[in-house]
């Protein structure tokens, strides 16, 4: 895993959902994290589209539930850091 | 090595995040002397901290500040000492941090984020929720807002109590994912100085939520409910496939759907007196049809016109609490194609997307200013480089800009825009630093001038400060500061304005006059709810005010015989069904000479006006320089022994002549008829109605009781009496046979 990307992916996902960065990590989840609710989901998609300048169809949308999912997903797309 | 390269290879290594080796390069460079060279390393040693705090080595962090600090002050040197306070623990030392960056950053919404996360997490909740509403101003990007109306919904119940009058209750229903509608209102609410409560309607279920009784929307007690339907789950097969349907089956389902609305609106307007934001249905961008939709004698641009003038005609007709939210034109202007994300139309059914919230918020919140009476009154106006282009003392009368040839034609187009705004009832001013005598050849003489001096109803034209005048403009048309909107080309003006009188809405024009009118037609500032011959009446009415001022000041005499030569007539007549709009628009907006300041809408009013438990009546007031028109309300309730006034207010532009006088006299006169022995009333004090306070006092009523802001006065109606003044000559309809 590329270290500075998951290190980008991690400070977008700490913006988003207001944490600090130290709790955010490439082991971070949808499932560990408590406010990356379905709808906050939502804005964490749009500050990546922003942060990366990529845009994600559906099916990426859906799947982008974790820190390490969404590094393959961006990393897939040609995105390093 | 030169400095400028070494800096260089630093921030390479930095970009790398090699950070001992960027350690080691700055290490081994000597402090220079030159203080721009300083600022430089510092802002690269800064950076290295910031590196080191992300990687959680705090000391080095510390370390690496250190080094910046002892060069040079920087603003990324604040940024890292923030970042370390926080993550220390210390959140009021790292708010100070912020506070210098955003000093520095006015514009960094990310720094206004910051601070107002560390203020939260200080405990300092007001001045948290002070910066999001800043961060919002800076950065009103989508993803900054949704996460801006989170953090101020969760800091909303450890906020001082904000005043009765600022709380808004707002209940959003409709067929499609709303969240983000809420979101963006929150926002948009607090920016206003509005405290917003929701409701927010599960989804899909508005027509379960209007229709039951003892559910949690009725439970809510909205004040507003926003209800957007979205048509494809309304008229699912207008929507997709009208012309399945032969032309009169489509005319009879699209009259079907204003039916079907209309039953709902009735079932909700049963249920509550709360205004009702109803969106229309904006016509898909491409129609079944193609470029055929047209030439088709009922296409699907046809059908959904329609629907929504079928639904205008309805509303207008049935349900004076309701008002509509005409999507067509909210979302054109946004532009359509950004409305609608197909993703998130299909993931997660959010029918209103990022393109179309920030407008639809604005168009919400021109109903809502209305309906919390935050509505302002007064455009005063600078007139050089505002009403025409250059300065008319430089350019003299027939050298400014004004005219059909650019610019002097946006200047006009601007000018259309005011009159416009005078046409609906809205008071114009002229504020400016010139010489009279200039600034008036041009109002009265040039031949461009879309607006002359009788459009104004006060002018200062001098060279005395901008501030001082408004207030003295406000005075002298007898309404607040916070009814004034300033508009002014000049940086420095509107600066100077803004800081000694906050309560004024100051509008700093932009640098290029063809946006004049945009600003102008975007600003919320102006709505209200209805259009009254009143208001079509204002701008003349202020014209016969300042004629009536200029001859009072050339009166003498006794202040009697001066009353008298008014010729003042007071009508007092129970309301008619016209009244009732001009009636609902003067309790929305009365604050001075008014009793209770009880906020009653229109369909309350006509609730009052229709039992025979109580009674609306409505004061016109005329005088020999003409007729002021409706200017004043009262509202009682009656039962057999006791009358009540649940209202009494009288327009500022009718004080000081008696007439409340009258009017009481009236209802103290129509009270004994009836048989009741005693005629109460509340005086409730306000930050406003400080004029109203002697009023029962004065007419020979007791206090009777005295909780918190309330007083409530009482007349023994066997003992007491009170007569109309006997300069004005009073008209009362004689009493109906019962």
């Amino acid at each position: 895993m590329d270290d500075i990307l998951e290190e980008r992916i991690c400070e977008v996902v700490a913006r988003t959902f207001g944490v600090d960065e130290q709790d955010v990590d490439g082991d971070t989840t949808a499932q560990t994290l408590g406010s990356w609710t379905s709808l906050a989901h939502l804005r964490l998609l749009t500050n990546l589209q922003d942060a990366f300048g990529v845009r994600f169809t559906m099916a990426e949308m859906t799947n982008m539930t974790s820190v390490r999912a969404i590094e393959q997903t961006l990393a897939a797309k040609g995105v390093s850091a | 090595m030169d400095l400028g390269l070494s800096l260089h290879i630093a921030d390479y290594y930095l970009k790398q995040r090699r950070l001992d080796d960027v350690r080691a390069t700055l290490d081994s460079l000597t402090p220079p002397d030159v203080p721009r060279e300083r600022e430089e390393l510092a802002a690269v040693w800064a950076r290295l901290a910031h590196a080191y705090i992300m990687r959680r080595k705090t000391d080095l962090a510390e370390q690496a500040l250190a080094q910046s600090r002892a060069l040079a002050s920087t603003t990324e040197a604040e940024r890292a000492a923030a970042l370390l306070a926080a993550a220390r623990g210390t959140h009021s030392e790292s708010a100070a941090h912020w506070r210098h960056v955003v000093a520095a950053l006015p514009q960094d919404g990310s720094a206004w984020l910051a601070l107002a996360r560390e203020h939260s997490a200080a405990g300092q909740p007001a001045e948290a929720a002070t910066a999001y509403l800043r961060a919002a101003r800076v950065d009103p990007s989508h993803a900054t807002v949704l996460t801006i109306a989170e953090r101020l919904a969760a800091l909303a119940p450890s906020l001082p109590e904000p005043p009765a009058a600022s709380r808004v209750r707002i209940a959003i229903l409709g067929s499609s994912t709303l969240d983000h509608v809420q979101s963006y209102l929150e926002v948009a609410c607090r920016q206003a100085g509005l405290t917003p409560t929701f409701y927010l309607g599960p989804f899909g279920q508005y027509a379960q939520d209007i229709l039951n009784d003892a559910g949690p929307l009725y439970a809510f007690a909205p004040d507003v409910i926003i209800l957007a339907i979205h048509g494809s789950t309304l008229f699912p097969e207008i929507y997709n496939a009208p012309f399945d349907l032969d032309v009169a089956s489509r005319r009879a389902a699209a009259a079907n759907v204003v039916e079907r609305v209309a039953d709902l609106l009735h079932e909700l307007t049963k249920r509550t007196n709360a205004h009702v934001l109803l969106h229309t249905f904006a016509t898909p961008q491409y129609s079944p049809l193609g470029t055929l939709d047209l030439s088709d004698p009922f296409g699907q641009t046809a059908i959904f016109q329609a629907i929504n003038s079928g639904l205008a005609e309805r509303v207008r007709h049935d349900f004076s609490s309701v008002h509509l939210i005409d999507e067509d034109r909210v979302y054109g202007r946004a532009g359509k194609r950004t409305v609608t994300d197909p993703r998130m139309w299909y993931l997660a059914r959010i029918g209103i997307g990022e393109g179309a919230l920030a407008a639809l918020a604005d168009e919400y919140m021109r109903f809502l200013t209305a309906i919390t009476a935050r509505s302002r009154k007064c455009l005063v106006l600078d007139l050089d480089n505002t009403l025409w282009g250059g300065v008319v003392g430089e350019d003299g009368p027939h050298g400014v800009a004004l005219g059909q040839e650019a610019p002097g034609n946006a200047y006009v187009a601007f000018q259309e825009a005011i009159l416009s705004l005078w046409k609906r009832g809205v008071i114009l001013a002229v504020n400016s630093k010139n010489n009279e005598a200039d600034a008036m050849e041009v109002l009265e003489r040039h031949p461009d001038m879309v607006l002359r001096p009788s459009h104004f109803a006060a002018l200062r034209i001098n060279w005395q400060d901008k501030a001082s005048n408004l207030i003295s403009i406000a005075e002298e048309l007898n309404i607040g500061l916070d009814s004034l909107v300033f508009v002014d080309d000049n940086p420095a003006e509107c600066a100077l304005v803004r800081s000694r009188l906050p309560e004024v809405l100051t509008v700093e024009l932009p640098d290029d006059p063809a946006l004049y009118r945009g600003v102008l037609l975007g600003l919320i500032a102006f709505d209200t709810l209805t259009l009254t011959d009143e208001d079509r009446e204002r701008g003349r009415l202020y014209a016969q005010r300042r004629e009536r001022q200029e001859w009072e000041s050339r009166t003498s005499g006794s202040l009697d015989e001066y009353l008298s030569e008014l010729g003042i007539v007071v009508e007092m007549a129970p309301a008619d069904a016209f009244a009732i709009p001009r009636i609902a628009q003067l309790i929305g907006k009365t604050n001075q000479f008014n009793l209770t300041t009880r906020r009653h809408n229109e369909a309350s009013v006509r609730a009052f006006a229709d039992s025979p438990a109580s009674g609306v009546y409505s004061i016109r007031v005329r005088d020999r320089f003409g007729d002021s028109g409706l200017t004043g309300v009262a509202i009682v309730r009656k039962q057999p022994d006791v009358w009540e006034v649940d209202t009494l207010l009288l327009s500022c532009r009718v004080l000081g002549r008696g007439v409340e006088t009258a009017m009481l006299s009236v209802l103290v006169d129509a009270a004994k008829a009836s048989g009741a022995n005693t005629l109460r009333g509340d005086f409730i004090r306000t930050a406003k109605n400080a004029p109203a306070a002697d009023f029962y006092p004065r007419h020979g009523f007791a206090r009777v009781e005295e909780r918190g802001e309330t007083q409530t006065w009482s007349l023994d109606l066997r003992t007491g009496s009170v007569t109309a003044p006997s300069w004005l000559a009073l008209s009362v309809p004689a009493p109906a046979q019962s």
